[in-house]
C-alpha cells in the first residue's frame, strides 16, 4: 500500500517550467530523453508569441512571386501549424486581411490547402501513410529500392556538394525550404534508389515541422507512388533557385549535371520517355 | 463534474476548442519519451514542443498517458476526459489504453477549427480534385 502511494506521488510530480534560458531548457529536455543536448538551439522558437510574430509578417503576394527560391518570402509557419500553435484557419484569415482581393492570396492559401488535403487523407486512412499508395512509375518495382538510408546521406557526406549543403541545413536548424526538401528527396529516391519510407522517416526525425501526413505523402509524390510520374531535377534548376551560398559547380555536383533528357535515360532506363514533373 | 484534459503534441495553444469544451478542467501533457521515439519526434522538435507548452496552463508530467492520467483522474475525482481529436494512430492507440484504465469515465474528442467546411467529403484521389471542391470556401474568412 505504501509503495503504491509513493509511486503515485512520483507520477504526480510535475516537470519544471522555469529555465534561465533556451540552452537550459534544451539541456533539460535532452536529459529527459537521456541524450546529448544540441550544440546550437534551433532558430525556430516554440510558443504562440513567436508564431504570431511570424504570422504578422506574412506577405501572400511576395510569397507567390518568390516561394520557389530558397531565399524567397516563405513564412516558416509550418512547425507552428503542425503542432497546433496556429490553425490553418487563422493563417488563411490573416492572408485575406493583408491583400486587397482574395485572388491575390490564392497561391498562398492553396499551399495551406495542401496541408488540409494531406490531413483528410490521413484521417481517412491513418495506418496507410507508410504504404505505397500506388506502384512506382519509374520503370522499377518497390523491391528494386533499398530499405535503409545510407550513412553518407544521414550525415550529409554524399559528395554531391549542393545536396550535402542542404542536408547540413536540415541537421543544424531542423528546417528546410520546401524546394530543398524536393531536391534531397528526389536525390535519395531516384539517384540512390532508396525506398521513400527511409527518407521520410529521417526527415520526420530531423524536421521541427515533421508531420506524418504532409511529409510522407509529399515523399510519395516525389517517388511517383502518389503521382503520375516521378519528380526529378537537374543542376541548372538548382542553380536557379538556391542562391549564391550553395556550391552549384558541375565539378562538385557531377550526378546532377546533365540535361533532363540525359537524366531520364540514366535514372529511369526502363521507361521510354519519362518527363520531369 | 470535474473534467480532465489530455493535451497532446498536436494542440499546443490556449484557444484550442478543447479548452472551451472543458471549462475549468485540469490540463495535463504527458511527456512520454517512448511516444516521441515511436512518432519520430527528434530532440530539436521535443525542445520546440516543451517551449510551446510553457505558454499554456498545463501540467507537464513524465510518463505515458495510460500511466499518468488514471492517477490524476483519481486524485481530482475527474469524471470526464477531453482530448483534442487527431488522426494520429499512435495517440488513438494510447487513448484506448487510457479508456481501459478509466472505466466509467466519459471521453470526448474535440475537433480542431476546420480550414474549410464541406458538406460532402471530396474525392481525395488527387489534390486538384479536392481543391476544385474546396477553393470557394478556402478563399473566405472562416472557410464557410
Amino acid at each position: 500500500m505504501q509503495d503504491n502511494t509513493t509511486d503515485e506521488l512520483a507520477i504526480l510530480t510535475p516537470l519544471t517550467r522555469r529555465f534561465d534560458d533556451r540552452a537550459a531548457l534544451a539541456a533539460y529536455v535532452a536529459g529527459l530523453a537521456d541524450i546529448t543536448p544540441p550544440d546550437n538551439p534551433s532558430p525556430i522558437i516554440g510558443g504562440r508569441a513567436a508564431a504570431l510574430s511570424l504570422l504578422a509578417a506574412i506577405s501572400p503576394a511576395q510569397y507567390s512571386a518568390t516561394r520557389n527560391h530558397l531565399d524567397g518570402a516563405v513564412t516558416r509557419l509550418s512547425a507552428y501549424i503542425r503542432h497546433g500553435v496556429l490553425t490553418l484557419d487563422e493563417v488563411r484569415n490573416r492572408a485575406l486581411d493583408v491583400v486587397a482581393a482574395p485572388k491575390q492570396a490564392e497561391k498562398f492559401i492553396q499551399e495551406l490547402a495542401w496541408r488540409d488535403y494531406w490531413q483528410r487523407l490521413y484521417t481517412a486512412s491513418p495506418d496507410a501513410i507508410w504504404v505505397d499508395v500506388e506502384a512506382y512509375k519509374t520503370g522499377f518495382s518497390a523491391s528494386d529500392y533499398a530499405d535503409d538510408l545510407p550513412a553518407d546521406i544521414a550525415r550529409g557526406a554524399t559528395g554531391v556538394a549542393c545536396i550535402d549543403a542542404l542536408i547540413a541545413t536540415l541537421l543544424e536548424t531542423g528546417y528546410l525550404h520546401n524546394h530543398a526538401r524536393m531536391y534531397v528527396a528526389a536525390y535519395i529516391v531516384h539517384w540512390r534508389q532508396i525506398k521513400w519510407q527511409a527518407g521520410a522517416r529521417w526527415f520526420l526525425q530531423n524536421l521541427i515541422d515533421g508531420d506524418p501526413a504532409s511529409n510522407n505523402l509529399s515523399w510519395q509524390w516525389i517517388a511517383s507512388t502518389f503521382a503520375n510520374k516521378p519528380y526529378f531535377f537537374n543542376l541548372d534548376n538548382v542553380a536557379r533557385y538556391v542562391g549564391p551560398d550553395i556550391n552549384v559547380s558541375a565539378a562538385d555536383n557531377l550526378p546532377l549535371a546533365h540535361s533532363y533528357e540525359r537524366l531520364a535515360e540514366l535514372l529511369f532506363p526502363n521507361l521510354s520517355s519519362p518527363q520531369a514533373s | 463534474m470535474a473534467g480532465l484534459i489530455w493535451l497532446h503534441e498536436e494542440a499546443l495553444r490556449a484557444d484550442h476548442p478543447v479548452f472551451a469544451s472543458a471549462s475549468g478542467a485540469t490540463a495535463v501533457f504527458c511527456w512520454d519519451v517512448d511516444y516521441m521515439t515511436a512518432a519520430d519526434i527528434g530532440l530539436r522538435r521535443q525542445i520546440f514542443i516543451y517551449e510551446s507548452l510553457l505558454d499554456l496552463e498545463v501540467t507537464i508530467i513524465r510518463g505515458a498517458a495510460s500511466q499518468v492520467l488514471p492517477v490524476v483522474a483519481r486524485r481530482d475525482q475527474a469524471t470526464q476526459l477531453f482530448v483534442p481529436d487527431t488522426p494520429n494512430p499512435l495517440i488513438k492507440h494510447e487513448l484506448l489504453k487510457v479508456k481501459a484504465a478509466l472505466a466509467g469515465m466519459t471521453v470526448e474528442l474535440v475537433p480542431e477549427r476546420p480550414f474549410v467546411q464541406l458538406e460532402v467529403q471530396p474525392d481525395l484521389g488527387r489534390f486538384f480534385r479536392y481543391w476544385n471542391k474546396a477553393r470557394k470556401q478556402a478563399l473566405r474568412r472562416g472557410g464557410m
